[in-house]
């Protein structure tokens, strides 16, 4: 019994399979395109810093911060981007839940059950945003470097990312899903006046 | 498009869409500007040269501050015809006052030639050994002036000198951004010979000069290196690094042009794998922005359907309404990321190989992202609804 109510509520919460798994897919194409700069960026960066003293080290250092600095310029406004987009996509997706909310609302189903409903479906979301995003991303970025090493006859260098960025882009993911929650929550208690 | 249609369709529904094309035009704008003015800085860091002139320089090398040539090459140069001056030019990273720079050695008279620098104090008549002329940006940039000694340190040679600056001059090129000295200083920071140069400077009358001569020339030299693997060998050592097995044997000074190469190989590399991720993320969200907006309406659309429209008449209404708010989105991308990449690039100092990043703003980034979003829309929207709504 308990076992089927809590399907019900998985069902209820991610709606039409097929809409949630693309809003997913929106929102970790987004995911993966950070995840992607910031796998670059750590190559690059492991690169320059080999760890062996040597005379060339100031050209080498100058050139290492060069391109931190222009891969930094890259990922500061991306990152903007990603906070703002999870963020409109995340409020979008909460709100197309109004319509079922509504519903159980006005059939019996009490508001804390509600609010869950709606966590469920954004934690879903920005989980499964993160898991494919950052996948995505880091499988991308290598077949990449594969591709533009090949065309340039340069060294080929596996791109990676640092434990510390996948608990960076999960903060980033699922705080901008969570505030678009919030903002949904609070367009629904406007919507229906009940909430 | 008919307002009718408009109507029908719910306002809010296009905010995924919006949201995504917004995000994609910005992330591609961005990545495209950067790569873009990165390149031509790079590309413009042999000097702005006028009308008629060219550079020559090794093709192993990927960029003209690894390359060494022969000073030889110059004579052979200066025989073809229509060649009316070959300037030797050596480029050396060096180190001033804890901060790299690029310092260009060559003949006094050929730099005000070539490059027709205006002096702010001090001249060429200053001009002799020991002698180096700072670009106006550089001499800002160290609290320098006209008659002040500078010392210098070779990062390619581990060797220092101390010089005296013989004068500001301002080119509005990115030679303000550089030193410039004699050639022989410049050989000696480098920690190449004396008959070695890094590039050479050819000005040429173009009624009388025939390209194939300068093929021919090279081409000549080429087939003379491959005639025996002991002479291929002999002269790599004797010019540069060669592989050997699993060593790198040769000039040790070209051993750090090597670490420049691939550094700098790398750097392009990175630029090159950001623009394919951004790419095929954005061929993604595009995708799937569209999926998500037309699954919001797909009532409304099979509705228009079993009225009669048909699916040609449903395709080219969606794509109208998607392609207008690429164009609004492409355009404010484009904007954004102009106002972006001007401010990042004083907010943290962008250089490119040791010069600031030049910004050109580029209108070939925004009809790029424009051309691109506006056919992976097409595409999707085609795919996206069935023969049968």
């Amino acid at each position: 019994m308990g076992e089927s109510i809590m399907s019900l509520f998985l069902r209820l919460s991610v709606g039409k399979g097929e809409d949630f798994l693309t809003y997913s897919l929106t929102l970790s194409s987004i995911v993966a395109l950070i995840a992607g700069g910031l796998a670059v960026t750590n190559v690059s960066t492991s690169f320059f810093n080999t760890g062996v003293p040597s005379s060339f080290e100031v050209l080498v250092q100058s050139l290492s911060t060069e391109l931190r600095n222009l891969l930094l310029a890259w990922m500061v406004p991306i990152i903007v981007l990603l906070i703002v987009s999870s963020f409109t996509l995340a409020l979008r997706s909460g709100q197309l839940l109004f319509q079922t909310a509504s519903v159980l609302l006005y059939t019996g189903s009490t508001k804390r059950k509600i609010r869950r409903l709606l966590l469920m479906r954004l934690l879903l979301l920005s989980l499964t945003s993160w898991l494919f995003g950052w996948i995505g991303g880091v499988v991308a970025s290598q077949i990449a470097f594969r591709f533009v090493s090949l065309a340039t006859g340069s060294p080929f260098l596996i791109p990676f990312l640092y434990p510390s960025d996948l608990v960076t882009l999960a903060i980033i993911t699922t705080g901008s899903v969570f505030a678009g929650y919030f903002v949904s929550v609070a367009g629904l208690a406007r919507e229906v006046t009940a909430f | 498009m008919s307002p009718n249609f408009l109507r029908l369709i719910k306002k809010r529904s296009l905010v995924p869409i919006l949201t995504v094309l917004l995000f994609v035009s910005i992330a591609s704008s961005v990545t495209g500007l950067l790569l873009y003015d990165a390149t031509e800085t790079v590309a413009s860091s042999g000097g702005m040269l006028p009308h008629s002139t060219f550079v020559v320089y090794s093709s192993s090398s990927k960029l003209p501050i690894t390359s060494v040539l022969p000073l030889s090459l110059s004579d052979n140069l200066s025989m073809i015809p229509g060649v009316t001056q070959v300037t030797p030019e050596v480029l050396t990273p060096v180190l001033a006052k804890g901060k790299v720079l690029i310092l260009r050695g060559m003949n006094s008279t050929s730099f005000a030639e070539l490059y027709k620098p205006t002096f702010i104090s001090g001249g060429l008549e200053n001009a002799s050994s020991y002698t180096v002329f700072i670009g106006s940006t550089i001499a800002k940039q160290l609290f320098t002036y006209s008659g002040a000694k500078i010392t210098l340190h070779g990062i390619m040679s581990n060797y220092n000198e101390t010089l005296t600056i013989g004068g500001i001059f301002k080119t509005g090129t990115v030679l303000d951004d550089e030193i410039i000295s004699d050639i022989t200083t410049a050989q000696a920071l480098r920690g190449i010979g004396g008959e070695q140069a890094s590039i050479l400077v050819v000005r040429v009358n173009q009624s009388n000069f025939n390209a194939s001569s300068l093929v021919r020339l090279f081409e000549g030299k080429t087939a003379g290196g491959k005639s025996s693997s002991t002479n291929f060998v002999n002269s790599a050592l004797s010019l540069g690094v060669v592989g050997i097995g699993s060593f790198l044997v040769g000039n040790p000074s070209q051993a750090a042009g090597e670490v420049l190469s691939r550094a700098i190989g790398v750097s392009q590399d990175a630029l090159w794998v950001l623009v394919v991720t951004v790419s095929v993320c954005s061929i993604l969200s595009v995708y799937y922005g569209a999926s998500w907006t037309i699954s919001e309406n797909a009532d409304v659309l099979r509705l228009l359907n079993w009225l009669g429209m048909s699916r040609r008449g449903l395709i080219f209404r969606i794509l109208t309404l998607f392609l207008v708010l690429a164009v609004i989105s492409s355009f404010m991308g484009y904007l954004a990321s102009t106002m972006i990449t001007s401010f990042l690039a004083t907010a943290i100092d962008l250089n490119v190989l040791f010069q600031p990043i030049i910004l050109y703003n580029s209108p070939i980034v925004f009809i790029l992202t424009l051309f691109s979003i506006s056919t992976l829309l097409t595409v999707s929207v085609m795919k996206l609804i069935p023969n049968h709504v």
